[in-house]
């Protein structure tokens, strides 16, 4: 990671929680969020820029899924190994156990609060102590 | 109490209020959505889209104050934040001499904590707040009113598509 803010990727459909995180995030001086409306749109983004995580709305779930896939088997540009976090509706056994597969590190379920959101954004990609300080 | 006092350039700022178009018109789904969410988000019973006129605060949505479309500026918040020209964060109403013998405040609706976040229009005007009320003492930390000032940002976002479409 550059000694820069993390450039972290929002892929979520709900305008109200991706435009009110993008703004906290630029008033706080958090990540710099990009942001996405679709897994379509986000993926062409990752296919072209190297981002330091994933905050990922399972509101699609099997191309998220898919695309998450793709993304830990190293076929996007950036790190295989990226944090990720993911927002869902609802989890079964099932898709805890393969979101565990793939390595997600947390998962907030719905109705989340945005305060939630933006503790996630601060515990998995830190500022550089040089920005804190 | 103490009556919110007029900002310097009101007679622009109510221009720029009256050129959006939006006052008196029936409550929208966008506006509400937000509202709503706020109130959900702060766990609060009431948040408000207000708009400040000349003497009155009307409610371009209105979440938990549903029967209440307008009250007069003079017993507003709003007019107080839209006045200091900033995000105005009230802990308990009743500590403070603005608004300690509010009637909003020793009547219906019962306000203790009220934050406002100013919806200033991209030329600088400011014409009403997204404000949230309880009605209990509360704190607000930094994280909560940068979550408030997202919130309004996408009120202010939807005024001017509002404007655009008219204009």
């Amino acid at each position: 990671m550059s000694a820069g803010r993390p450039q972290v990727l929002l892929i979520e459909p709900d305008g109200l929680v991706r435009g009110t995180v993008a703004s906290v995030c630029r008033e706080l001086q958090l990540v710099r969020l990009q942001q996405a409306t679709s897994i379509a749109q986000g993926e062409k983004w990752m296919q072209s820029n190297v981002d330091h995580g994933l905050l990922l709305s399972l509101a699609e779930r099997d191309a998220a899924l898919a695309l998450l896939t793709r993304l830990r088997a190293g076929e996007l540009r950036c790190e295989v190994d990226i944090p990720v976090a993911v927002m869902v509706a609802s989890a079964d056994a099932e898709l805890v156990v393969r979101l565990k597969e793939l390595d997600v590190r947390r998962l907030l379920l719905q109705p989340f609060r945005l305060r939630d959101v933006v503790h996630t954004l601060e515990q998995l990609w830190p500022m550089p102590e040089i920005l804190v300080a | 109490m103490i009556k919110p006092p007029l900002p310097h350039n009101e007679a622009k700022r109510l221009k720029a209020l009256r050129d959006l178009v939006i006052l008196d018109t029936p409550p929208e789904e966008r506006f509400d959505r937000i509202s709503a969410f706020a109130a959900k988000e702060f766990n609060v019973p009431i948040a408000l889209v207000s708009l400040v006129d000349h003497d009155r605060q009307w409610f371009k949505s209105s979440f938990g104050l549903e029967d209440v479309q307008e009250t007069p500026r003079d017993i507003s918040f709003c007019g107080h934040a839209v006045a200091m020209a900033k995000t105005l964060i009230v802990p308990d109403a009743l500590a403070d001499p603005r608004f300690a013998d509010n009637p909003m405040v020793v009547g219906q609706p019962y306000v203790r904590f009220y934050a406002g976040a100013l919806l200033r229009l991209p030329y600088g005007q400011v014409v009403g707040t997204l404000c949230i009320m309880d009605r209990r003492p509360r704190d607000f930390d930094k994280l909560d009113e940068a979550i408030l000032n997202g919130l309004r940002d996408l009120v202010v976002e939807e005024l001017f598509r509002r404007e655009e479409a008219v204009s």
